[in-house]
């Protein structure tokens, strides 16, 4: 893994666990079918679009530690494969190289977080 | 009688309606407890007192005025309400009703009144609490805010209020007689489940959320209904609350994408802070990236010799920026690698490493890293080191352990090739800063082996190049002075710049053709090998014309010719001073001097003074009938005869005859001096006044007369 991808891999962890925060704030309002504007998890350092899924979407998403959200076309190469193309956004898998990482820092993960 | 009595007294004392009677003058004879007690005075306390005596005179008048009537009339007046206080509860509004009925004598006269009371205060209270109750209801009904309705057990309106009109957009009355789904649709459906509930269950239902649409809007409206029982307590229908909280629940709504937005601005923010840090982060890895390849391409691109130096500093500005070590190998023969840089960013480390580096060369046959990579040139990328990679690169169990102790982590080794082949290969390794190379550190390392290559390869052209300068002009010159009867000689030659290419200038000492010598100097225009050609041509040219016999003068004319005819000599000329000497018996040297176009040549005569001889001809080479001219003089014991190039007088900066002066100057403070003192500190002057740096060639030569009998 060189310093680029663990560069990706820990930025996008960040992003994750600043979606996470917001969903666990989100959980004190009502549920809601319509989209939420979480936050592009994707590499690129100039990145400032929403990605926007529902809630269900989204933990969808979260069920696997390898798996992260971004907006189409956002994925990084080399590092992440997508698994799941969509209007609103692209559900990306990390490669083995940096699953560890981003596994441990899951903060679904048991003891994660 | 006395039955009668008994019963009467019986009568009295238990009847619970007021008994009383009054003899003719309205005093009160006789009271039974109960009306005692309605009065608020013992029945003992009655006797001889008149009503206004026992209840006062507001009550008491009116009793009196009715046992008046009665008195009066003899008849009986029944039912009447009598209200008013009593000392039983001052200040109590009391209702009674009163019957009172004549005594008649036995002559039929009136003997007194007596009275039945029946206290009705509890029943008048009743009464008008349920209609005050009734008025109450009624004003709620008409004025609450809230929507009030009462339906029936066949879930029909039986009482609705404006409110609830209102809310459901149908007039009060409509509703009567209607059931909610027959006025509502939807909306009444629903409300009838929640009648059906609490007439089934006997129980209220508290708030329950009605979400429905009216007229096409969405409205939301909250609702208790609870059930109404009759005098038996079975249910006879259902009262219900009814609000609508359309507004509370669109500004609920509206807090709540408040929140949302503001919870996700938040997020956004959050993540264009770790973008921003990101960005940072990576314009920092390639600043310190441009930094090393600047100070390394700087280092790179200077003109050297030593170019292991500037390996040396280019491995030093590597280490720490993008490598914790930094190494150079060269290849010094096919079979032999030497490293010729190391650069750790642990100095104690580096001390090692050096000594490791002399102690373990890399092979050139060897199957992993530097060796291989010189071998095939190919770049061996491994971004994390495996322990496996460690144990087949080292030599002994000592290696294996000085290279643990480096701590690899990831690495590069780059080829460094020049016009095709590998000179070398560079090596860069990160340890103990943790990180680990990626795309952008190879082109980096790439770039830096690229310069190298080509500073490496420069620097041995250079050397190359200059060597052959070196022994080019070494040629062009007497490689030493001869031994001339009757002169002292001395020269000097200092060649301008940084000696890579063959200068113009030459002198030259040489035997005749009988027993006079030839002293030559000359500037051949230009520098490198066609003026190296020019200048041998000359030197030779001239030699073989004096061999033969030819003048001064007739030497010029024929090196004329020989360089009009030569093509290599591509249109150079030269300018020359030819000075044909002979030493006398007596000391003396006659000279016959020709020029071509060359400086004045100086006389420091034995008294200290400088004559400048001056000759004019044209430059030689330049045209096809030039005129040399040609002058005998002569040398005395003492004197010294100077012979000069340009690079002597034409100071930098300074006006064209400056340099004329500091020579003539710098002659006569050396009056007396020889021929070897006076060029030595000629050319001390003249390097000095030039800051060290000449920027022409320096040529000097010079002759004194010494007599023949020093041989």
């Amino acid at each position: 893994m060189d310093d680029r991808a663990a560069r990706i891999a820990a930025n996008e962890s960040r992003f994750r666990d600043i979606n996470e925060r917001l969903r666990g704030d989100l959980r004190a309002l009502p549920e809601t079918d319509e989209t939420i504007d979480f936050v592009c998890e994707c590499g690129r350092v100039d990145c400032a679009q929403p990605v926007q899924l529902t809630l269900a979407e989204y933990e969808a998403v979260r069920a696997s530690s390898l798996d992260f959200v971004v907006v189409p076309g956002h994925q990084s190469p080399g590092v992440e494969d997508v698994v799941d193309s969509r209007e609103r956004y692209a559900r990306v898998r990390k490669h083995p190289e940096v699953a560890p990482l981003v596994t441990e820092t899951d903060p679904r993960r048991p003891g994660g977080g | 009688m006395p039955e009668s009595y008994a019963l009467l007294d019986a009568l009295f004392a238990h009847a619970p309606i007021g008994l009383a009677f009054w003899d003719s003058e309205q005093r009160y004879r006789r009271v039974n407890p109960a009306l005692a007690a309605m009065n608020g005075v013992a029945p003992d306390d009655h006797v001889g007192r008149t009503p206004p005596e026992v209840v006062g005179p507001e009550l008491g008048d009116r009793v009196r005025a009715l046992l008046r009537k009665v008195q009066q009339t003899g008849t009986p007046l029944v039912d009447l309400p009598i209200e008013g206080t009593t000392p039983a509860a001052p200040g109590e509004l009391r209702h009674w009703t009163a019957s009172y009925y004549p005594v008649p004598g036995e002559a039929g006269e009136v003997l007194g009144v007596a009275a039945v009371v029946v206290e009705r205060t509890g029943e008048r209270q009743a009464r008008r609490a349920e209609q005050a109750a009734t008025a109450i209801l009624d004003a709620i009904f008409s004025a609450a805010p809230i929507g009030l309705a009462f339906w029936d057990l066949d879930q029909r309106y039986r009482r609705v209020n404006p409110g609830l009109a209102q809310l459901n957009g149908v007039s009060a009355e409509a509703h009567l007689g209607r059931t909610p789904s027959e006025l509502l649709g939807e909306l009444g459906t629903r409300i009838e489940e929640l009648l059906r509930t609490v007439v089934r269950t006997g129980e209220a239902v508290v708030d329950e959320e009605i979400d429905s649409e009216l007229e096409g809007r969405p409205i939301h409206r909250q609702a208790t209904l609870f059930p109404v029982r009759g005098a038996d307590a079975d249910v006879v229908g259902v009262a219900g609350v009814v609000r609508d909280v359309t507004a509370q629940h669109e500004a609920e709504t509206e807090r709540t994408q408040l929140l949302r937005e503001a919870l996700t601005a938040r997020a956004q923010a959050e993540a264009a802070q770790v973008r921003a840090e990101a960005a940072q982060q990576e314009a920092e890895a390639a600043r310190r990236r441009t930094e090393v390849l600047a100070a390394a391409g700087a280092r790179l691109a200077a003109v050297v010799t030593d170019y292991e130096a500037t390996l040396r500093e280019v491995a030093r500005v590597a280490v720490p920026a993008i490598a914790d070590w930094c190494t150079f190998t060269l290849v010094e023969s096919p079979q032999r690698l030497r490293t010729v840089a190391v650069a750790a960013a642990d100095p104690q480390l580096e001390a090692l490493a050096r000594e490791m580096a002399d102690r373990y060369p890399p092979s050139a046959d060897a199957p992993h890293g530097v060796g291989e990579v010189i071998r095939t040139g190919r770049t061996q990328f491994v971004r994390e080191i495996p322990e496996e990679l460690l144990a087949s690169i080292a030599q002994d169990p000592e290696h294996l352990a000085f290279l643990r102790r480096m701590g690899m982590r990831s690495g590069m080794i780059v080829p460094i090739k020049a016009r095709g082949r590998t000179i070398g290969a560079l090596s860069l390794v990160a340890a103990e800063s943790g990180r680990t190379y990626g795309e952008d550190d190879l082109r980096v390392a790439e770039l830096l082996a690229a310069r190298a290559a080509l500073s490496v390869e420069n620097a041995r052209l250079y050397e190359q190049h200059a060597h052959i300068a070196r022994t080019l002009q070494r040629s062009l010159l007497p490689p030493a002075l001869p031994d001339v009867p009757g002169l002292e000689l001395a020269a000097r030659y200092r060649a301008a710049g940084d000696q890579n290419e063959v200068g113009g200038d030459f002198y030259d000492v040489f035997r005749g053709a009988d027993d006079t010598w030839t002293l030559l100097i000359g500037d051949v225009a230009g520098k490198g090998p066609e003026a190296a050609a020019v200048t041998s041509l000359t030197r030779h040219t001239l030699r073989a014309m004096t061999l033969r016999g030819a003048g001064a003068r007739e030497c010029l004319h024929l090196l004329n010719d020989a360089l009009l005819r030569e093509p290599a000599v591509g249109g150079r000329f030269c300018t020359t001073l030819y000075a044909r000497v002979c030493p006398q018996d007596d000391g003396r040297v006659t000279m016959t001097l020709a020029t071509g176009g060359h400086l004045p040549p100086r006389v420091l005569r034995a008294d200290g003074t400088v004559e400048r001889l001056d000759l004019r001809g044209a430059i030689v080479g330049g045209l096809r009938n030039p005129k040399f001219a040609e002058c005998d003089e002569e040398l005395r014991p003492g004197d010294v005869l100077l012979l000069f190039t340009d690079g002597v007088t034409e100071l930098r900066g300074r006006d064209p005859g400056a340099g004329e002066r500091m020579l003539d100057a710098l002659l006569a403070e050396h009056a007396g001096a020889g021929p070897a003192e006076l060029v030595e500190a000629i050319e001390q002057r003249v390097v000095a006044l030039q800051g060290g740096e000449p920027r022409d060639d320096i040529a000097l030569l010079a002759a004194r007369p010494v007599g023949l009998d020093s041989r």
